[in-house]
């Protein structure tokens, strides 16, 4: 019903009409309403920085603000503003400025700071007020700054003017020094200025590069004075005698440096930005560290090593190797490896026992490197190429004594007992074998060593045998350590073989003496003289039959004995009582003459035994002149000669009952060690034979130098240009090649 | 008896029965050495005999054999090769 009467018609009435018109008179501002609200505003800032309450509320304050800039008195509002903040800070800044670098009361720095943090906090108050302001006027206005950061830069500006800037930053930094100098510092107004200094962006500019110059000052100059006047490092008993404090030695040098760098490092974390941080660290590290490397390094790094200060020589390295130094300590680490080691090595009478100082000295430095220098791979890397550096420097030797060590260890009855112990031994061992570049001078005396102990059955164990070429395999491939296992390959087949011989009927004789054989395949053990030696008629028998079982099993082969290798016992009667006496095969045939026969002379024994005089004079020696005299000599005396008499002593005295009576081997391990050298001289020539021939063969025609480098570089061994020349010489001989006619120092190959 | 043997080793080592110093007619090199394919003479690099009484490196001869050219043939006498037993 009412939505029709709404839908209807108006009303009918005469028609009224709305008029608008214009105002008549533009509404006006009041007269004074800019210079009261400016003058409301202006006391109220003016209270604010007097730290007053505003005369009238904040409210009140911004809608004044907001109204003053709703009628575009912006750019007045700022200017009263600015010209506010500026004149308070004048005031303030010069009233300090005034006061002298040690006033009475507070101090500039004190001043400053707390000027500082009232300002910030006025200027928030102040901005807060005007934020009207800030939000249009300073937005749609280009090139005007924000109140607060007009409110920063009139003190920039401010202590710039004034110079006022520099002044603080010197005794900003006068501060630090204070500090640095173990005096108390005013750390509240140093943070407080420094945070100024950001907030100002002053900091990186300005304050940060004096910052690095002073500290650069300061340790030039603590530098100078300390690493000048380093002392040699004390004895580490005793207390430390009272020298000057400022007199240190490396290492006390280096915790005082460490105590630098977390003063700093403190600093930076307390008060400085932390971007200054880094440039700080790494001024102080070049003034104390870098520039004094040498320095330090000179002064007492030997002794620091000699003294394994595990400690300090941390130190040394963690310090260096953050300035990038690390190549100054390579080089006197080297330096040190190759000093000491030289000294060892060339030491004019040295024995076995330069291989457990070796080793010893090996662990050292393996332990510097581990623990100082944090398994540094560059340093690693340097300490083993010293040492293959001055272990080479003396020839043959190291690598004679390293076998003759390894065969010390490997006796049995040696010191170490247990397996491990032995085996972790050798295995130091093959590290410093490693080094050696005569292996092949190495693998000689191992191998007549290893026959020893193998013949004589002198050997730790089978197994610790085994790994030990087994070791040796892995360092040089199987080429090296093939004779070798060959050997030991042998001494099983032997023992396989004597099981069946001894089990057979045909060996009754063997099997009456306990008669025993080894079987040596030539090729794999080392050559040894043959020796003539009539054996016992019963051991020759025993022999024959041996011979004749042998040559069924294995066809084509010829069997030589080598009475200078066996071992045998026999059991004497003396007056006292039974004995048993271990004798090598020489011995026991010289002894066994005396059964039947109490009085024997030279002659008569050189007749029975074919011996050579050599021979036999030594062993008449070992059984008549030794510390055991099985047998008696007419005339007495130590040395044997041809017309000498020889009587079996039955009146021999004991307390054991195994008497074992040892070839007398001096001269034999002088005359040994000849050969032996002899013989790997021998092999070399052969292969420097081989290298050149294949050198020239490959390449037709070479001058003398082409051919010495890459001869050089193919040899395994150190060869001298001399032993060299004289094979090439020999080379020309045989038609190998031949010189040039027109050049002497060009060869050719001859097909 | 006053002196008796209780244990007696003896030590012998063994070699080629061919006589000092002979070469192998097919490689020229010692048969106490080896043949050129070996490195270490010994077990590894044995002899072999022919029935007509020539020797030679077993890896020689076994090369030699293998050519056909040599019509199994020994290359001293060209007689067919048997080997001795």
């Amino acid at each position: 019903m009412w939505a029709n009467k709404r839908a209807g018609p108006p009303a009918v009435g005469p028609q009224k009409r709305l008029v608008i018109k214009g105002l008549r008179a533009i509404p006006a501002l009041p007269a004074n309403y800019k210079t009261d609200t400016l003058a409301r505003l202006r006391g109220a800032i003016q209270a604010i920085q007097l730290s007053q309450p505003t005369p009238q509320g904040l409210e009140e304050l911004y809608r004044d603000c907001e109204g003053l800039c709703l009628h575009k008195f912006g750019s007045d509002v700022y200017a009263m503003v600015q010209a506010e903040l500026v004149a308070y800070t004048r005031q303030r800044l010069d009233e300090i400025n005034r006061l002298s670098d040690t006033p009475v009361g507070e101090s500039v720095l004190q001043l400053t700071t707390q000027f500082w943090t009232g300002y910030t906090q006025q200027l928030d108050m102040i901005k807060c007020i005007f934020l009207y302001l800030d939000r249009t006027y300073v937005l749609q206005s280009a090139n005007v700054a924000s109140l607060w950061s007009m409110g920063l830069g009139v003190v920039r500006q401010c202590l710039v003017d004034t110079d006022m800037k520099s002044r603080l930053v010197r005794l900003v930094l006068g501060e630090v020094a204070k500090e640095r100098d173990g005096k108390p510092a005013d750390q509240t107004s140093l943070l407080g200025l420094v945070q100024m200094f950001v907030d100002l962006g002053l900091y990186s500019q300005f304050f940060m590069p004096s910052l690095i110059d002073v500290t650069r000052d300061y340790y030039v100059k603590e530098s100078r004075r300390l690493v000048g006047s380093l002392v040699a490092i004390q004895p580490a008993e005793g207390p430390r005698p009272s020298t000057p404090a400022s007199a240190m030695s490396v290492p006390q040098y280096l915790v005082h440096v460490k105590l630098r760098l977390d003063e700093e490092t403190q600093r930076a974390a307390l008060y400085l930005s932390s971007n200054s941080k880094a440039p700080l660290l790494s001024t102080v590290l070049a003034e104390l560290v870098e520039k004094h490397a040498e320095r330090l390094l000179t002064t007492s790094f030997d002794a620091m090593v000699d003294a394994h200060m595990l400690a300090d020589l941390a130190n040394l390295y963690t310090l260096l190797s953050s300035v990038n130094q690390l190549d100054v300590i390579k080089r006197y680490w080297a330096m040190y490896v190759k000093k000491v080691g030289v000294r060892l090595v060339q030491a004019p009478d040295i024995d076995v026992g330069l291989v457990s100082e070796l080793l010893a000295m090996k662990q050292r430095l393996d332990d510097i490197v581990k623990s100082a220098f944090q398994s540094n791979s560059v340093l690693a890397h340097a300490l083993r190429e010293s040492f293959e550096d001055f272990i080479n420097s003396r020839r043959s030797k190291p690598a004679q004594l390293t076998a003759k060590f390894v065969d010390q260890c490997m006796r049995a009855g040696s010191r170490s007992t247990t397996d491990e112990d032995i085996d972790s031994l050798l295995d130091r061992v093959v590290v410093l074998f490693r080094f050696i570049h005569d292996k092949d001078l190495f693998e000689a005396y191992y191998k007549r060593d290893l026959a020893k102990r193998l013949l004589y059955n002198k050997s730790v164990s089978v197994d610790t045998e085994r790994s030990m070429v087994q070791k040796l395999r892995m360092e040089c491939g199987p080429g090296f350590t093939k004779r070798l296992e060959g050997m030991l390959r042998d001494m099983d087949f032997t023992s396989d073989l004597d099981g069946k011989f001894t089990g057979l009927d045909q060996a009754q004789e063997a099997n009456g003496i306990g008669f025993h054989t080894s079987i040596l395949t030539q090729a794999f053990w080392p050559t040894y003289e043959p020796m003539p030696l009539a054996v016992p008629r019963n051991v020759e028998l025993a022999q024959e039959e041996f011979v004749q079982f042998y040559s069924e099993k294995h066809n084509g082969r010829k069997l030589f004995w080598q009475p200078n290798l066996g071992t045998c016992l026999l059991k004497v009667e003396f007056d006292e009582g039974p004995k048993e006496l271990s004798l090598t095969l020489v011995q026991g045939t010289v002894m066994l003459l005396f059964s039947e026969r109490d009085v024997l002379s030279y002659e008569q024994i050189q007749e029975n035994t074919g011996l050579e005089d050599v021979e036999l004079m030594r062993t008449l020696q070992s059984l008549a002149c030794g510390k055991c005299r099985v047998l008696a000599k007419e005339p007495k005396g130590r040395d044997v000669a041809g017309t000498d008499v020889f009587t079996f002593n039955s009146a021999f005295k004991s307390s054991q009952t195994r008497i074992k009576i040892g070839q007398i081997m001096l001269k034999e391990a002088e005359k040994e060690s000849k050969e032996v050298e002899e013989h790997v001289q021998l092999d070399r020539m052969y292969q420097v034979d081989a290298a050149i021939v294949r050198i020239m063969k490959g390449r037709k025609q070479a001058d003398h130098t082409t051919l010495m480098t890459e001869l050089l570089s193919r040899l395994k061994f150190n060869s001298t240009s001399a032993e060299v020349k004289e094979r090439i010489e020999t080379l020309i001989e045989r038609d190998y090649i031949k010189r040039d006619d027109a050049d002497s120092s060009l060869y050719h190959y001859l097909a | 008896m006053k002196l008796t043997i209780t244990d007696w080793r003896a030590v012998a080592g063994w070699k080629w029965d061919v006589p000092d110093d002979d070469v192998c007619g097919i490689c020229r090199a010692a048969f106490d050495a080896c043949c050129p394919q070996c490195k270490i003479p010994g077990d590894d690099c044995p002899l072999i005999w022919g029935e007509c009484s020539h020797v030679f490196h077993m890896h020689c001869l076994l090369k030699w054999l293998g050519a056909e050219s040599s019509q199994q043939q020994c290359p001293m006498d060209r007689r067919p090769w048997v080997t001795a037993s």
